[in-house]
């Protein structure tokens, strides 16, 4: 082949491709012009119908026959819009009375597709409606992460025994996504968790101990306290010091007593968390062992410390003002940040 | 018609045009697997977020703390407003942090004036060192709000302030310009949530704010540039961040965090020593020392790219402030890639060491001699005859029309991606901009770039002047 012709079939190609990605381009844009010419109206007047239902208890026919009127896909984009920030209640109102019958149809037969993408669109529009209690559950052993996620997303707020079962098993899941979302999850299922979550935390598991901790911390109830005591002795470093904030948050003299073994700890974490929890209780009888922190040798501790001494209140300053008079250089130093006991800006820079 | 061999010495020529051919050939083939991995990338994107509840992050009371760090340096004019937009994210755990950095106007005065900010009680420590901290102050009409005010130390000495005062686990880095889209922050912090301490840094999208509306710290409607130089970077915008580095999300991870929009671990940034100071490439030299860093202790160190996130910048409308910038941009690149040069080739550092580092050793930094060589040699050859002219044209076909290519691809990549653009002409102009950015602006970076390698070979490390100018609703920019 001569230069000639390696030349022109080269700009060819090259004009070729331009002319298709252009074209593309174009015609996408063209392509939604026409769509929101089309629909526009048609969708605003779904959305007005099914927020009108919501306000007004108004009819549900009119807003399923809006609905119906529109392809799958922009139902689909109104419906998860309006629901997005629903109770479990409303959206289950809207996937019996409004959305069309076909649409949680045709998402629970999605939650069956071979394909990942498939089953997590199906199980979002279920999530959305608020239904799929055949389908859903199933999802929880799915082999791609973001499904199981959504399952757990899903779960969100049912109490059901079964489910919530489900959703503590998650806190072991490999995946970070999945655990995160077991977390919200429990969260939002609060007081029902309880009792899963104490079996959880009694049997023997490597996996997933530190974020079911998280969770009870948030919790706080007192039913926690025995698991909370056991973990506070694992070998894990951050496992104790979730258990520290936990004990924190049920409270109580129990939790105190622990607590306080806690602030000798081999690790910064667990004594500044200690001692953070201790704060946090309004526990003031324990100043004093905090106070001996301000002088630890890791700064995790002396500020999880000071900041306890902080939300301690008068207690707390009394400490402070002690380390700042005779206390060592370490405590002073800490404790004038605690109490805002400026050095003077003009000697620092002279300092410096 | 065939090429003319008139001696050796213009043998030669051929050759080194050749090589140049081949250079270029490669080059356009790679940004061409990049092309495509980022094509995988946002299908991938697009299906795991397609319905996503925004509330999973944003009602979650343990997503992670993020501190956004906002260094400020005499930005009078913007900062109530940067502040104002960072106040509002809609992010469940946030504290903004606004590190004065010895800003010889009123940027102070107006921030505790506006926000009525107050001497606090702050706990912290000077993990990193930085220039002397002179006040610490807290807003009392937003609890979360922080103003550091400290000596002068630049860029780099200011974040390191920032994230000794900051008290998120995560930390974003952020220029006193920069608009960030209200629930970016959500979008960011997925991979942190996802990934767990595999993951030391995430970064978002850049887009031009110029010719842009803006109200109340937020763009309200985006459209392409007119101004022809903001249209130009426009399109390099688009194909750096939805082309370049959604693709190396693929191929080893990134090496660069946006300094205007990046999201970082706080330990990690503590562990490996903070922002180096002596580089106008800090927050390169950030990315590539963490991973580094996490590599050498057998973790991952996973830097990820997410596509929808993200925060808007003006761009210089002025040929001076623009070169200065990209003088500036590949000084740095060429400082860092010298300082970590360990990297380059190490198996150890698997992807980053063997794909990534020499991708921007020998296309990102060496790209513009290759490019100002062949062109000079094909303008010479053409000119003397030891080239004709249809070899000339191979050469442009080669190496600007392949690219022009990839760039259109890009630009499709955002059209069904994410369109955040309405209308045709839009559409057309961004088209316009894409053909046209070849004739004479692709020449001017070139241009820009030999004088960064020139600079950084002189020892260079001079930022340049920069010019703020505040938001108005329909921002022109002169930023850099």
């Amino acid at each position: 082949m001569d230069l000639g012709s390696l030349l022109v079939g080269i700009a060819v190609v090259e004009l070729a491709a331009l002319l298709i990605t252009v074209g593309f381009v174009l015609a996408h844009v063209v392509w939604l012009k026409l769509d929101s010419a089309r629909f526009h109206t048609p969708r605003v007047r779904a959305r007005e119908a099914l927020n009108m239902m919501l306000a007004s208890d108004g009819s549900s026919e009119w807003a399923r026959r809006r609905l119906e009127a529109l392809p799958w896909r922009h139902v689909v984009g109104i419906v998860l819009d309006v629901t997005r920030s629903l109770s479990l209640p409303e959206r289950q109102r809207i996937a019996r009375t409004a959305a069309p019958e076909e649409m949680a149809a045709q998402a629970e037969r999605m939650c069956a597709s071979r394909r990942w993408h498939i089953r997590l669109k199906g199980a979002r529009v279920l999530t959305a409606l608020g239904v799929g209690e055949a389908n859903v559950p199933t999802l929880f052993n799915d082999p791609h992460p973001v499904v199981r996620a959504q399952a757990a997303e899903w779960a969100s707020y049912r109490s059901d025994p079964e489910i919530v079962s489900r959703l503590v098993d998650m806190l072991g899941d490999v995946s970070g996504q999945c655990r995160f979302a077991a977390q919200n999850a429990l969260l939002a299922v609060g007081t029902p968790a309880v009792g899963p979550l104490v079996r959880f935390l009694s049997s023997p598991r490597p996996a997933g101990v530190a974020d079911a901790m998280e969770v009870a911390a948030y919790i706080a109830d007192s039913r926690f306290l025995p698991s909370m005591i056991l973990h506070s002795k694992s070998s894990d470093a951050r496992v104790r010091a979730e258990a520290a904030w936990a004990l924190g948050a049920v409270g109580g003299k129990e939790a105190a007593a622990r607590l306080e073994r806690l602030l000798d700890d081999p690790s910064a974490v667990v004594r500044g968390a200690a001692s953070g929890a201790l704060g946090a209780m309004g526990h003031w009888p324990s100043v004093a062992a905090i106070g001996r922190l301000l002088d630890d040798p890791v700064w995790e501790a002396r500020s999880g410390a000071a900041r306890a001494l902080q939300a301690l209140g008068d207690p707390g300053a009394v400490v402070l003002r002690r380390a700042i008079r005779s206390g060592t250089a370490t405590q002073g130093d800490i404790a004038r940040q605690a109490l805002g006991v400026h050095v003077d800006a003009v000697e620092l820079e002279a300092a410096t | 018609m065939s090429w003319v061999w008139p001696g050796p010495a213009f043998s030669t020529l051929v050759w080194v045009e050749g090589a140049f051919l081949a250079y270029f050939l490669l080059v356009n083939s790679f940004y061409a697997v990049l092309l495509i991995a980022a094509v995988g990338q946002m299908r991938g994107y697009r299906r795991r977020s397609f319905a996503e509840q925004r509330w999973l992050v944003k009602g979650s009371d343990i997503a992670p703390r993020v501190s956004m760090l906002a260094p400020a340096f005499n930005e009078e004019a913007s900062i109530v407003h940067s502040v104002q937009g960072l106040l509002t994210l809609d992010y469940p755990s946030l504290q903004v942090v606004v590190i004065n950095d010895g800003s010889t106007d009123a940027t102070v005065s107006v921030l505790r004036e506006r926000f009525e900010m107050a001497p606090v009680n702050h706990i912290w420590c000077q993990d990193i060192p930085s220039q002397p901290v002179l006040g610490i102050y807290r807003s009392r009409l937003y609890p979360s709000l922080l103003l550091v005010d400290k000596k002068n130390g630049r860029k780099a000495d200011a974040l390191n302030a920032g994230v000794n005062v900051a008290d998120g686990e995560l930390v974003c880095a952020l220029d006193a310009d920069t608009l960030v889209e209200s629930e970016a922050l959500q979008q960011l912090a997925r991979p942190f949530v996802a990934g767990g301490d595999g993951v030391v840094a995430a970064g978002g999208t850049i887009r031009v704010i110029n010719h842009c509306t803006v109200r109340d710290g937020r763009v309200t409607q985006a459209r392409v540039p007119t101004h022809p130089l903001a249209g130009f970077q426009m399109v390099e915008y688009t194909r750096a961040f939805l082309f370049g580095r959604l693709g190396w999300n693929s191929l080893g991870g990134n090496l660069i965090i946006s300094g205007a929009f990046g999201l970082f671990r706080r330990a990690a940034i503590v562990r490996a020593g903070g922002y180096y100071h002596d580089t106008v490439g800090e927050d390169m030299d950030l990315v590539c020392l963490l991973r580094q860093q996490a590599m050498e202790t057998g973790q991952e160190g996973r830097v990820e790219f997410v596509p929808e996130p993200v925060a808007w910048t003006q761009v210089p409308e002025s040929l001076a402030t623009l070169g200065r910038q990209r003088d500036r941009w590949h000084r740095g690149l060429a400082d860092v890639l010298w300082r970590r040069r360990r990297i380059l080739f190490n198996p150890s550092y698997k992807g980053m060491g063997l794909v990534g580092f020499p991708y921007f050793t020998f296309v990102e930094l060496m790209a513009p001699v290759m490019e100002a060589l062949g062109l000079a040699i094909t303008i010479i050859g053409v000119a003397t005859g030891a080239l004709d002219v249809e070899f000339a044209i191979l050469f442009f076909l080669v190496a600007y029309g392949y690219g022009l290519i990839l760039t259109m691809g890009a630009v499709a990549l955002e059209e069904f991606g994410f369109r955040r653009f309405s209308g045709l002409t839009d559409r057309l102009k961004i088209l316009a901009w894409v053909l046209l950015e070849n004739l004479g602006y692709r020449q001017l970076t070139v241009f820009w770039r030999l004088r960064g390698i020139y600079g950084y070979l002189r020892g260079s490390r001079d930022w340049g002047a920069m010019q703020r100018r505040g938001f108005s609703s329909n921002t022109d920019g002169d930023g850099s």
